[in-house]
């Protein structure tokens, strides 16, 4: 092909235009779901393991006993409680280490530069992120809640708790959502996100009472059980599908507020951290290093 | 250094041979991944967080757990005891089976798998030796460590120093065979890039069915995967070492013994591995894939 | 400001603490005329790169300022980055998706600087038509050669038609035939488009051959401003005299060592090999007195040519910049280049 051509396709300055933004979340997630399906076998890995999970913990419940879990109310089932745990910690994950990911992808891919020397926001790449964890999350609430129910789990589904399902979800993503912006700011600080992000993970299902009632925390350690939107996330959602009641519950109700307040206080503060670090990575000449 | 004086120094070089030169790198090899590993200083803090949460996770899982239930099934009722000593023997599980094959990977993609192949006089066995004792070396600080915070969270494991020295001959014994299976796995990973995730995936398969953290005895209502479970060498190595540290059961124990008769039956695997290792290196070697990732 | 695409005043970054300071840019102030070709010419750590990236709003620079077309790169860098193309060549191609494609690269970033998905198509397969990658779109980059990524690179850097080109070495690891393709396409861009390209390079041959303006910069300081002849007319006191001859491998070593015990010889600046004929650049004192003696010197040694010969712009930023090759090139990118030339030249 002639340069004579190329020349000519670039001559015409008329040709310009803009791109939504909507369209450009969407372009991020697929490139991010490209990328995942290019790991096939890492899928599978994926997958298997939280398929073995749920076994390990339907066999461990054959030995508890129902008294704590009723005191929490949580109904006698612990495997309902526990599949309930498992069944969400992909979105615990993707709320908490999303923007760190994000963060970490582009810069062991090297990409983070020429992302940011286009004039579309990083806001952009990093809500493309995470509709693509929202995604790929769901995708295991799909297989674990019917598997679930199929060895035996007593959970109510029906269109009402699945309704109330899902605007638990979105609220627990937001609410820990500016954890996960913290995180990704000692990313971009630290150079070493992985482990920060796995150690908040841990520390956040550990307290928040992912595998056990966090009634059974003596009360020094509670009180940070209690200072987590994970903690408020994971009391709602069982409850509503333990006993099949939906938003209007007090209960639910009661959990849904405190993640509101979370979100709308926590968002600033974690904003704030994440830019005066991402401005210093900017200054230092950091960005860019894996 | 002038130029002259490093000439000079290059006619003085001489070098180490022998088992000497086998036991230097087998060091080396060693000591470079701690160095590696402890460069993170991070990761080791977090490292600590991780034993010490995952601890407590069944700690507390401990409170709802029956212990008649326990009982029943043939295990002392102190399912602390019992699930941290599944946890802390898993942690040898990964990097005596996947660790090596992830490790290949790195050094690939890194580049720098082609720079040792051109410096090893014997077919990586110093490497993969090497890379072992870090493994090795990694997972017993994690298993004490795990051990340890279980003893201070009150599992009732054994104090008897010789219960204990039956206990690490047990353990040595299960990550002598498990990597076996890596260095062979590692050996056909040169040749087939994408057995690392089945790697790791053979480790969550080998954990589930060794009861790490619920009693085996559970599997006798769905008879084949108990007998899938009998099948793999690390259930056997579970109930040895559950059985040493929480029952001060000694290996002259009929019981004992069956374990252990299959744990040894997979000795000749150790033989096995370096030369498939070798097989697949030689086959690498001729179609250009020590590169490839 | 009006007639100037890239204007910098003073601009300045400094890395590290205060025990371990380094100062990457130091007060650079250029003006680069709309449609021009400017070449950025320096060694390895000159500061080109960092130059570049606070261009391109990665960097925020710790003292002076810039503008793009007009808009700040401090107070507008979106409008900034609207209006440029930043490639870095020098990263090998490292970034790139490797897990995907390289269509699927392009058009994501051709979302990224909004360009229509119709338009982005068009120019996409057009470019990788050109570029000789319309066989590989499809394929993972991963599976891409260097070379094949830094032509991804290079149309990604295209895709949004920005009427300002800022090219860290974009044809560093390009085979030599894509290298002159790449080149001249550069060059019609400028010439027929108006477009303004900022272009740095380690390579002076090829900064000689494009560009209307080079800058050299060293240490983070432009030491010499001008057009390519400006430069070496700069260097009129460096003489040099070129010796051809045929010789063996085995005899090079001799023939140096008898150049450099001439009197007028200040030193053997180059040497090139083309099969069993040698090509020899000495700078001396004075041509006119160095020739005959050299000739003498050499007269047991079978000489095709000794002649007066102009300083090469290499030669040329030895002088100005006063470092030696060998400290300002490693030997790989020195071995690249005169292979490169060798080749160029037959």
């Amino acid at each position: 092909m002639s340069v004579d051509v190329v020349i000519e396709l670039f001559r015409d300055k008329k040709v310009s235009g803009n791109v939504s933004t909507i369209r450009k979340i969407f372009a991020a997630m697929i490139r991010r779901l490209k990328i995942r399906l290019n790991y096939k076998t890492w899928m599978i890995f994926d997958f298997a393991t939280t398929i073995f999970m749920v076994f390990t913990y339907f066999l461990l419940s054959f030995i508890i006993l129902p008294e704590d879990i009723s005191k929490a109310g949580y109904g006698s089932s612990y495997f309902s409680f526990a599949l309930i745990g498992i069944a969400i910690s992909h979105y615990i994950t993707a709320s908490l280490r999303s923007l760190s990911l994000t963060i970490r992808l582009e810069q062991f891919y090297g990409t983070l530069e020429s992302v940011l020397s286009t004039p579309t926001d990083f806001i952009i790449l990093f809500l493309g992120d995470l509709m693509y964890f929202f995604f790929y999350s769901s995708i295991f609430l799909l297989i674990i809640l019917p598997l679930g129910i199929l060895l035996g789990a007593g959970l109510i589904i029906n269109a009402g708790t699945l309704l109330t399902l899902l605007v638990l979800i979105v609220l627990l993503m937001i609410s820990n959502l500016p954890i996960g912006v913290v995180s990704a700011a000692m990313v971009l600080k630290f150079k070493q996100g992985n482990p920060i992000g796995w150690a908040l993970t841990w520390i956040n299902q550990f307290f928040a009472g992912t595998f056990f009632p966090v009634t059974l925390l003596p009360d020094f350690l509670r009180v940070f059980s209690l200072a987590l939107p994970l903690t408020y996330s994971l009391d709602a959602i069982r409850y509503s599908l333990i006993w099949g009641v939906g938003l209007l519950n007090e209960r639910v109700l009661f959990d849904v507020a405190i993640m509101l307040i979370y979100s709308i206080v926590g968002y600033p503060i974690a904003v704030k951290i994440f830019r005066k670090i991402y401005d210093d990575a900017r200054k230092t000449g950091k960005l860019g290093i894996y | 250094m002038s130029m002259d004086e490093f000439i000079e120094s290059l006619k003085e070089d001489r070098k180490v041979r022998g088992t000497k030169s086998f036991l230097r790198r087998v060091i080396a090899s060693w000591y470079y991944q701690i160095k590696i590993y402890v460069s993170y200083k991070m990761n080791l803090a977090l490292e600590i967080i991780d034993i010490v949460l995952s601890a407590l996770i069944y700690y507390y899982i401990g409170f709802l757990v029956s212990p008649e239930d326990l009982i029943k099934l043939g295990y002392s009722p102190d399912y602390i005891a019992f699930a941290l000593s599944g946890i802390a023997l898993s942690r040898y599980i990964w990097t005596s089976v996947a660790r090596l094959a992830h490790k290949m990977r790195h050094e690939i993609s890194g580049g720098t798998f082609e720079s040792l192949a051109t410096v090893d006089f014997d077919n990586f066995k110093s490497w993969l030796a090497g890379q072992v004792l870090y493994g090795f070396t990694w997972s017993s600080s994690v298993f004490i460590g795990t051990l340890l915070v279980g003893y201070l969270l009150g599992a009732k494991f054994s104090r008897n120093p010789l219960i204990w020295l039956q206990a690490v001959l047990i353990v040595i014994l299960i990550v002598a065979v498990h990597s076996a299976i890596g260095v062979m796995a590692a050996g056909m990973y040169i040749t087939h890039k994408q057995l690392e995730t089945l790697l790791v995936l053979m480790t969550a398969v080998i954990e589930f069915f060794g009861g790490v953290i619920y009693p085996l005895a559970l599997l006798w209502n769905y008879p084949i995967l108990y007998y899938i479970a009998l099948l793999i060498p690390f259930t056997h190595g579970l109930e040895l070492f559950r059985r040493t540290i929480m029952d001060e059961t000694w290996i002259t124990d009929p019981e004992m013994l069956f374990h252990l008769g299959v744990l040894v039956a997979f000795l000749p695997l150790i033989y096995l591995s370096f030369k498939v290792y070798e097989h697949y290196l030689t086959v690498a070697k001729k179609k250009g894939l020590l590169s490839t990732y | 400001m009006r007639d100037y695409a890239i204007v910098s005043e003073n601009l300045t970054k400094i890395f590290g603490d205060k025990e371990h300071r380094v100062v990457a840019v130091d007060h650079v102030s250029l003006k680069i005329k709309r449609g021009e070709f400017y070449g950025l010419l320096g060694p390895n750590g000159a500061g080109k790169t960092t130059f570049t990236k606070m261009l391109a709003t990665l960097l925020i620079p710790d003292e002076g300022e810039a503008w793009i077309d007009g808009f700040s790169i401090l107070k507008d860098p979106i409008e900034v980055r609207k209006r440029i193309g930043w490639m870095m060549g020098e990263t090998g191609g490292r970034a790139l998706y490797w897990r995907l494609s390289g269509y699927d690269n392009l058009m994501f970033f051709a979302m990224l600087q909004n360009v229509p998905k119709e338009v982005a198509e068009k120019r996409i397969r057009t470019l990788l038509r050109f570029l000789e990658l319309e066989d590989a779109a499809d394929k993972l980059v991963m599976e891409y050669s260097t070379g094949m990524k830094i032509k991804l690179m290079l149309i990604r850097a295209l895709l949004h038609n920005p009427e300002i080109l800022i090219l860290d070495e974009p044809t560093l690891g390009l085979d030599v035939e894509s290298a002159i393709k790449v080149r001249n396409f550069l060059r019609r861009l400028a010439d027929e488009l108006g477009k303004t390209i900022l272009f740095t390079s380690h390579n002076m041959h090829e900064v000689e051959q494009l560009c209307d303006r080079i800058a050299i910069i060293n240490k983070g300081k432009i030491i010499f401003e001008g057009t390519p002849r400006e430069i070496r007319e700069k260097v009129e006191e460096v003489k040099i005299v070129e010796i051809t001859l045929i010789a063996e491998d085995s005899k090079m070593a001799e023939i140096s060592e008898k150049l450099e015990r001439v009197n007028l010889v200040k030193e053997v600046t180059s040497v090139e090999k083309m099969g069993t004929i040698y090509k020899i650049r000495v700078s001396v004192d004075d041509h006119y007195t160095a020739i005959p003696e050299i000739a003498s010197a050499l007269k047991d040694y079978k000489i095709e040519s000794i002649s007066r010969s102009l300083p090469t712009l290499e030669e040329a930023f030895l002088k100005i910049a006063g470092v030696k090759i060998e400290e300002s090139l490693n030997n790989s990118s020195r071995k690249r280049m005169w292979r490169r030339i060798n080749i160029e030249h037959g």
